[in-house]
């Protein structure tokens, strides 16, 4: 048994209770100045040290804008700058009617500013610009001259950091308790970053009323709870976006189909089509019945939710919906597997799905928007019937599409195509551009991506970054895209790349990534922006080296290697899922993380994104001694040095394996390597004390929002720092020992428990009900291994059988 | 997976066999045949050994769906107490819990 794995040494639990950052997320953030008051004033500005004098003329009878102009007022005392006295500031409706939208401008005249737009959201915008222009001053002088801005991005939309995500293994239902997953101060610091929408989880059978079927007794609770929240966030400017995959499938248990309506029910998933049976059938929408089912749906809930932004559905991808969830995107011939064979292509499919839908929405709230997430996120090439499914869509309608999956770029002379998200890697994808083509003139058509990070580190709040974020938002404008879903369940925390976000949406790309970076930086970092951005270029630089491997992303140890053990021993056991809650040790089986790189690309690219992070984070925090009564700077520098560690303990971790694998192999300078890994050893001792303090002073640091739990924290890097200093460094003396007295490394280290080449008998799970027990006779030939069953046929019919089958190559 | 621990772990087949005496291709490079046989079905996987690439051993496991009237039955090779919980990507395969093989 490796004591790793023994029952008192395992991992302590995850903490429990509130989260620690909600503390944190409910706390302003305090702004402070950088400004020699007693500087003199140059030509061109107007002064504000006597102060700043707001009269609000703008229209705003729902008194959605009380929470901007709190903001504001707030502002000016953090600012030291007088308020209702000195230059005045009009807050007004704007005559000039290219001004839409959220468009404003903002026009510094010697007597007097004025903030303008034709719409209350508009002027929340001018506001918050207005704040960041005084917050970027390094004297109390602002200049003359006007600035309009204009937005090409209209819906930006995240999702709460921690709210719940409705799935296993919690399934914690957020419309289902009493806690604020919106604290004010969250709100408005989302506010102030652009972010105009959140989504959250809903489903058609939990909320909605229709003819069809009966209401679920918790609807009203439910509808109570999302009432509550869309009121709350519109006071922000934010509108909530029920997330949903609707159409759901049909279940026979839990979501069966409407008695009497046999015609609602579609193909079946792929497992269930195989064997004929089909538990799960997809949701057929060619029948009247149907598309009424979905126009009641969606028609009941914006009646009963005013306010209720639109609904965000995935309808292709991710779990079955309609019938074309039976479809895969490899498929070339482009047709649903469907028994009644009915002449509707793939585009009258999703036009008489979502069309319904939006209809019932648009009848109960005219603004409200839908906007259908195509979810396809593998990283091979897709058939051609995709691009398609845009044809029949109106201009009512959005698509949205990953912005990266199917994207490629070079890796140390190698070309390397990702899947899912990429936030190192620009993008977009080949095929997001022919789907931007496919939807124009068509269909509103929208970006999905990870603004704050994604799958490739996703336990701390983002990466600083925010050139990357640049030159997608550039390649979006390019592609007439209009809205961006900025998250999946993470990706989401406040801070630096929701700026960055939010900016861009007003961004003309005329410029230089530099000049964005350089104004990016003004307001928090007044009088070194220069130099921040020329950091942030570095870190762009260093994270553009993450191995582009999906396998990668989910299994690597970037997110939370900090808490890995480092196995001298064999332990050959797996590692450990980054998005879900697992609790065992993560083993040393590093084959898993990698599917399109060798251990040794992974390992140099792992060492040159650490050194540059290293560069770019000495830097970085040598600028920060001027900021350190800054909030939001510290927020900035702890990520920088938590992800400095992050990045040198997955160096580590490489590095040990692949020192291990030469011991392995018989390497005659074994005292050398033991030598060299025990030096790891010790830096990953001192890496995880270096994070305990980080994790201390900074409650956002380990939190991964799909697993719902902290993937590091105090007391587990502490169990680590245990498992190395109490195992890990006892088998090293005993490996040397071992070796000494003339013991090979693979003697000493292979484990040989897991090495056992049995006939076995077949293992049945708790889901069988049959006792059988077989023998698996393995036929080795000189040209292949056959492997044969025999099973008695208990049935009169044909059984179909699925095998997966999973040899890998050794030694 | 590998004895190494360093190479991931491929699927070489999904398996599928509706019909007597059908033969498939699953995944370019393995064949996957089913024959009735005396009340019973035998079923044969086939591996060429060209895919390991001249290596000595190979770790390997085995899955089983049958799709029964009752519903679906899993079962897995070798024995033991395996994950139910399936990873993305690789499926149930434990790296401790595939058995040797010599070839």
């Amino acid at each position: 048994m490796n004591r790793i794995y023994a029952a008192e040494n395992l991992p302590p639990p995850f903490p429990q209770g509130e989260l620690a950052f909600i503390k944190e997320l409910k706390k302003h953030v305090v702004f402070t100045p950088h400004r020699d008051d007693n500087a003199a004033q140059t030509p061109g500005t107007v002064s504000l040290l006597n102060g700043l004098n707001v009269s609000f003329t703008f229209p705003d009878e729902e008194k959605r804008l009380e929470t901007a102009l709190s903001d504001l007022e707030r502002f000016f005392q953090e600012a030291n700058i007088p308020s209702g006295k000195g230059l005045s500031v009009v807050i007004r409706k704007s005559d000039d009617t290219e001004l839409k939208g959220e468009d404003f401008r903002i026009t510094v005249k010697e007597d007097g500013i004025t903030l303008e737009s034709n719409e209350r959201e508009g002027i929340r915008r001018s506001i918050y610009r207005f704040m960041d222009r005084i917050a970027e001053l390094c004297t109390p002088y602002l200049a003359i001259g006007a600035e309009t801005k204009k937005y090409w991005l209209k819906n930006r939309i995240s999702r709460c950091f921690f709210g719940p995500i409705k799935r296993p293994p919690f399934n914690i239902d957020e419309l289902m308790n009493d806690i604020d997953y919106y604290p004010e101060e969250y709100l408005s610091r989302l506010a102030r970053e652009g972010v105009n929408g959140l989504w959250l989880t809903i489903t058609f059978k939990d909320i909605c009323k229709t003819s069809f079927r009966p209401q679920n007794p918790d609807a009203a609770r439910r509808l109570a709870k999302l009432r509550q929240t869309v009121a709350k966030c519109l006071r922000y400017g934010i509108k909530t976006w029920a997330f949903c995959i609707e159409p759901a499938s049909w279940k026979s248990k839990g979501n069966p189909i409407p008695e009497g309506h046999p015609e609602m029910g579609g193909p079946g998933t792929t497992y269930a089509l195989q064997s004929g049976y089909g538990e799960e059938s997809s949701f057929c929408p060619k029948s009247e019945a149907a598309r009424q089912y979905l126009y009641e749906c969606t028609n009941y809930l914006f009646s009963e939710v005013p306010g209720l932004g639109g609904i965000l559905s995935i309808s292709h991808g991710e779990r079955t919906t309609s019938c074309l969830s039976t479809l895969p995107t490899s498929s070339l011939s482009g047709k649903v597997p469907c028994k009644k064979e009915c002449d509707w292509d793939v585009d009258d499919i999703i036009s008489n799905t979502l069309g319904p839908m939006c209809k019932g929405m648009r009848d109960a709230n005219p603004d409200a928007e839908l906007i259908s997430w195509l979810y396809q996120p593998a990283p091979v090439q897709h058939a051609p019937w995709i691009f398609k499914l845009p044809n029949k869509l109106t201009r009512d309608i959005s698509l949205a599409y990953n912005f990266e999956s199917g994207c490629s770029k070079m890796q140390l002379g190698k070309l390397h195509t990702g899947g899912d998200y990429w936030l190192s890697c620009a993008g977009p994808s080949d095929r997001f551009a022919r789907m931007a083509e496919s939807a124009r003139n068509k269909c509103g058509f929208a970006a999905k991506l990870q603004v704050a990070c994604s799958h490739e580190d996703a336990t701390i709040p983002y990466v600083p970054a925010p050139g990357l974020l640049y030159e997608k938002y550039k390649a979006m404008k390019a592609l007439g895209v209009e809205h961006v879903i900025m998250c999946w369940y993470f990706g989401n925390y406040p801070g630096l790349m929701n700026r960055a976000s939010g900016m861009l949406a007003t961004e003309d790309f005329k410029g230089t990534e530099m000049d964005f970076l350089t104004r990016l930086a003004a307001p928090e970092w007044p009088g070194k922006e220069k130099e921040i951005a020329e950091v942030w270029k570095l870190f762009e630089e260093a994270y553009s080296n993450y191995p582009m491997d999906n396998q990668f992303q989910y299994y690597g140890p970037v997110h939370d290697g900090i808490v890995w053990p480092l196995h001298l021993k064999r332990a050959r056991k797996q590692l450990t899922r980054s998005w879900k809650p697992d609790a065992m040790p993560t083993g040393d089986t590093l084959g898993e993380c990698m599917k399109t790189h060798t251990a040794g690309e992974a390992s140099l690219l792992l060492q040159k994104m650490s050194k540059l992070w290293a560069e770019g984070n000495k830097k970085l925090q040598a600028i920060g001694k001027e900021f350190q009564n800054d909030s939001t700077c510290k927020e900035e520098l702890s990520v920088a040095n938590a992800m400095d560690i992050q990045f040198a303990t997955a160096a580590n971790i490489f590095k040990f394996y692949m020192y291990r694998q030469q011991l392995f192999e018989g390497a005659e300078n074994y005292e050398e390597i033991l030598d060299a890994m025990e030096k790891i050893v010790y830096e990953e001792m001192e890496n995880t004390d270096k994070m305990t303090v980080l994790c201390k002073n900074d409650s956002r640091l380990g939190y991964h929002s799909e697993a719902e739990v902290y993937k590091f924290y105090e007391e587990k890097l502490q169990w680590r720092k245990n498992i190395l200093k109490n195992i890990v460094l006892d088998d090293f003396r005993e490996c040397r020992k071992a070796l000494a007295s003339g013991i090979s490394f693979r003697d000493f280290a292979e484990n040989p428990d897991t090495e056992k080449c049995v006939l076995s008998q077949w293992y049945e799970n708790a889901s069988s009900n049959g006792k059988q027990k077989r023998m698996m006779p393995i036929y080795i030939s000189k040209s292949s291994v056959r492997i044969t069953t025999i099973l008695k046929m208990n049935s009169p019919r044909s059984m179909p059988w699925m095998w997966k089958a999973s040899p890998s190559p050794i030694l | 997976m590998d004895v190494e621990g360093l190479t991931f772990p491929y699927l070489v087949g999904n398996g599928l066999a509706r019909k007597t005496n059908e033969i498939a291709d699953t995944t370019g490079v393995c064949i996957f045949s089913k024959e009735e046989l005396a009340g019973a079905w035998k079923s044969t996987f086939t591996v060429p050994l060209s895919l390991f690439q001249g290596k000595k051993q190979i770790l390997f496991g085995l899955e089983r769906i049958e799709y029964l009237e009752k519903g679906e039955r899993w079962t897995s090779y070798p024995a033991g107490k395996f994950e139910n919980d399936v990873r993305l990507n690789l499926s149930y395969f434990l790296p401790d819990k595939l058995v040797l093989l010599t070839l």
